[in-house]
């Protein structure tokens, strides 16, 4: 059986490897491209500034948001499907494969519904609420990124985190806490780390694939 | 007596006497598809060593094994099968209940 364990491991953690690349790749750049895209298109050729500029832009940041949130939940559901036979077999082991315990649904409600919210006190102009959407968005991330780090990093149970993931995570937390309390410049900290990881790791996926 | 008949699946079946061909079964079954250099590159066993495993597979209908034109080059492409589902979901069965009888048997 440990032979067999072994070999489908190895096939399993190659694939969510590749998951990897997509997340780092993706995540890094999916935001600012969009923002990007959305301040060419809004700012740039809009001569005389439309009062409806606002509620358009919010608009537009829902749209993004709702693409960035569905994406996220596609790569969760391949990664638990990918590493499902794994658990299956070593669930009763000490150190064995273990999901982290978060509901991933409850939070993917969560930070729609902080989304939605968002767009809704912009667009109607409701002040004095608008932490609140700010907080369920900044809690409901922090919940994704523990359940989708902690899926694909534990994984599979004996293998150890290598440096670009420390990085990453590093990044993350770092870009993204400051980023929300301190500056939106801490934000390219995020981008540049998770940037950095996903083309590292596609290298080095590249030159284990051509060296055979 | 159905531990008897589990026990002896598991010994007489080509695919579970082999670890390398269940390993490759259960790795298809959380991934669906694969081709021939990832799966070479991934498990790290010798082409023809892998070749011979793949031709057994595929001739018992637990996986398909097909080149593809891909953008980049043509790729072989090795996807798993129902009746390699099928397989895979039985081991586990068996496993599990192999791991139950052990939890529950009296320490001697």
């Amino acid at each position: 059986m440990n032979l067999s364990v072994d070999i489908s491991e190895k096939i399993i953690y190659r694939h969510i490897r590749k998951i990897e690349i997509l997340v780092y790749i993706l995540f890094s750049t999916y935001i600012p491209v969009n923002y990007g895209v959305g301040y060419l298109l809004f700012y740039i050729n809009t001569i005389h500034k439309s009062k409806y500029l606002d509620s358009i832009l919010d608009l537009y940041s829902l749209f993004i948001f709702g693409i960035y949130i569905w994406i996220i939940y596609i790569y969760r559901l391949k990664i638990k499907k990918a590493a499902e036979p794994v658990y299956l077999i070593k669930s009763n082991e000490k150190n064995g494969f273990t999901y982290p315990m978060i509901n991933g649904n409850l939070v993917f409600l969560i930070l729609l519904i902080a989304v939605i919210l968002s767009a809704f006190f912009d667009m109607y102009g409701l002040t004095g609420y608008e932490l609140i959407p700010v907080y369920l968005f900044f809690v409901a991330t922090i919940l994704w990124f523990v359940l989708i780090f902690g899926t694909l990093y534990r994984s599979i149970g004996k293998r150890k985190l290598i440096g670009v993931e420390i990085l990453a995570s590093i990044g993350f937390s770092v870009g993204y806490l400051g980023g929300m309390f301190i500056s939106s410049f801490f934000y390219i900290v995020f981008t540049v780390t998770w940037l950095f990881s996903g083309i590292y790791l596609f290298l080095e996926n590249e030159r284990d694939t051509h060296h055979e | 007596m159905n531990d008897d008949r589990d026990f002896n699946e598991i010994v007489g079946d080509d695919l579970y006497s082999s670890g390398i061909r269940t390993g490759i079964l259960i790795g298809l079954y959380g991934i669906n598809k694969i081709t021939f250099t990832e799966l070479l590159v991934s498990t790290g066993l010798p082409k023809s060593s892998l070749y011979s495993h793949l031709k057994f597979l595929n001739e018992m209908k637990y996986v398909t094994v097909k080149t593809e034109l891909t953008l980049r080059r043509p790729m072989t492409f090795i996807r798993i099968t129902e009746t390699g589902k099928e397989k895979v979901r039985n081991y586990f069965v068996i496993i599990e209940k192999y791991r139950r009888n052990k939890e529950t048997e009296p320490d001697r």
